[in-house]
């Protein structure tokens, strides 16, 4: 009975010293720099678009994108945000860029005229 | 009741004439409605608008409400429903969507019988409820936040109140219906607050004899004042947002077996004055099913 109890604690130690290895082996880098986050016009009519774009250099980035009213089209590191009459009135355009291990975000304000 | 004037609003959709009075006691009722609703045309006060950014939004909603009578004058009501989408479809080119889906919110209602004289045949009836998001946390679709105009729930707390006055003539086989729904919307955790909307409903229902109709249709017309007052952001007020619509809506009633309630209603728009410029509402239909059982 001693010997299947050791037995079965040995085989759970090794494979959880298994999974820790294989945790480290996927572990990222702390590279994630976030440059710059700009729009191409900072005053858009309603039914106007403006480009914006994230500049951002690390490994498996992703992009997070909200605004406050306002719509945005597309994903990743650029999009196009668009408004509708509903949108008057300067709107903050985040963008949270992450590699999985670390996250940056920045901020821009479109305003959106009538 | 619509949803998406204002730019596709959250609120919660009602439908028909089914749960208007105060339920047996021990008897459960089961109410459950689907809705097409849909805007392609933009408004601006009340004349139409050549703003084009969405060519198209439309959402498919699923009601479930079900009541219960605690007494012979009270009895308790939980709504809820599910978008399996609210989209919009933009004019861009190329043509881009973006969608949401899910639960709506919950709405928990005390209904009280006010005044009933079963001589005269006439009900009045009131309700007040508390309304729960299904979350709290808004919907995002490819790492993008959507906008609340295709959210399911704003994830904003509130309460409903209803008020209904009914007056049957059983020698004209005539029905009358008075109702009245508002809805006080809270802030979600962003600021954001929807407007108060005010339903207001005028039934006529008049029964069907026919000697080629079996004696279980039932004709309704309804007419239709919706109010909402503008949505808020952080404490100032959302540009172009705020209406007064009006809707006559023609219903169909069919009752199977004496237990099954079937229903279909159209939603046509008569009036629509917007504030700013907004996606106005285009036909929609609704069908319902409703049965109550005594337990």
């Amino acid at each position: 009975m001693k010997r299947i109890l050791v037995s079965t604690l040995t085989l759970l130690a090794f494979l959880f010293l298994g999974y820790s290895c294989a945790e480290e082996e996927v572990e990222t880098p702390d590279d994630l720099v976030f440059h710059s986050l700009v729009a191409e016009k900072d005053t858009i009519a309603p039914g106007e678009s403006t480009t914006i774009k994230a500049s951002a250099t690390g490994s498996s980035l992703e992009f997070f994108w909200d605004a406050t009213l306002g719509d945005i089209i597309g994903s990743g590191s650029e999009i196009t945000y668009v408004a509708s009459p509903c949108a008057v009135g300067t709107n903050e355009i985040s963008c949270k860029v992450t590699n999985g291990n670390q996250w940056e975000t920045k901020s821009i304000e479109i305003t959106v005229y009538e | 009741m619509l949803t998406h004037a204002q730019c596709l609003s959250s609120v919660n959709p009602v439908g028909g004439t089914n749960n208007l009075l105060v339920l047996e006691k021990n008897s459960l009722r089961i109410i459950s409605f689907y809705k097409y609703g849909q805007g392609n045309q933009y408004y601006e006060g009340n004349s139409v608008s050549d703003f084009e950014l969405i060519e198209k939004a439309f959402y498919n909603y699923l009601s479930a409400s079900v009541g219960y009578g605690l007494t012979w004058k009270t009895s308790v009501e939980l709504e809820t429903g599910y978008f399996f989408n609210k989209t919009q479809d933009y004019n861009l080119a190329p043509g881009y969507r973006l969608s949401g889906h899910g639960l709506s919110n919950f709405i928990l209602s005390v209904k009280h019988s006010l005044y009933s004289n079963p001589f005269k045949r006439i009900y009045i009836t009131g309700s007040a409820g508390t309304k729960i998001p299904s979350s709290q946390k808004l919907q995002w679709d490819n790492n993008v936040k959507l906008p609340v105009e295709v959210q399911p729930t704003i994830g904003a707390f509130g309460a409903v109140f209803t008020s209904s006055f009914v007056k049957e003539n059983s020698e004209t086989s005539m029905r009358y219906f008075l109702t009245n729904r508002t809805e006080l919307n809270g802030s979600n955790k962003e600021g954001y607050r929807p407007g108060t909307s005010v339903y207001t409903s005028f039934y006529i229902s008049r029964h069907l004899r026919a000697p080629w109709l079996k004696d279980n249709w039932t004709a309704i017309v309804q007419i239709r004042n919706e109010i909402r007052s503008p949505d808020k952001i952080s404490g100032k007020t959302k540009e172009s947002s705020g209406s007064t619509l009006f809707f006559v809506a023609p219903q169909l009633n069919y009752v199977l077996k004496d237990n099954w309630y079937l229903s279909a209603m159209v939603d046509l728009h008569v009036y629509q004055n917007f504030k700013g410029t907004q996606l106005g509402a285009s036909p929609g239909i609704t069908f319902i099913i409703s049965r109550t059982l005594r337990l």
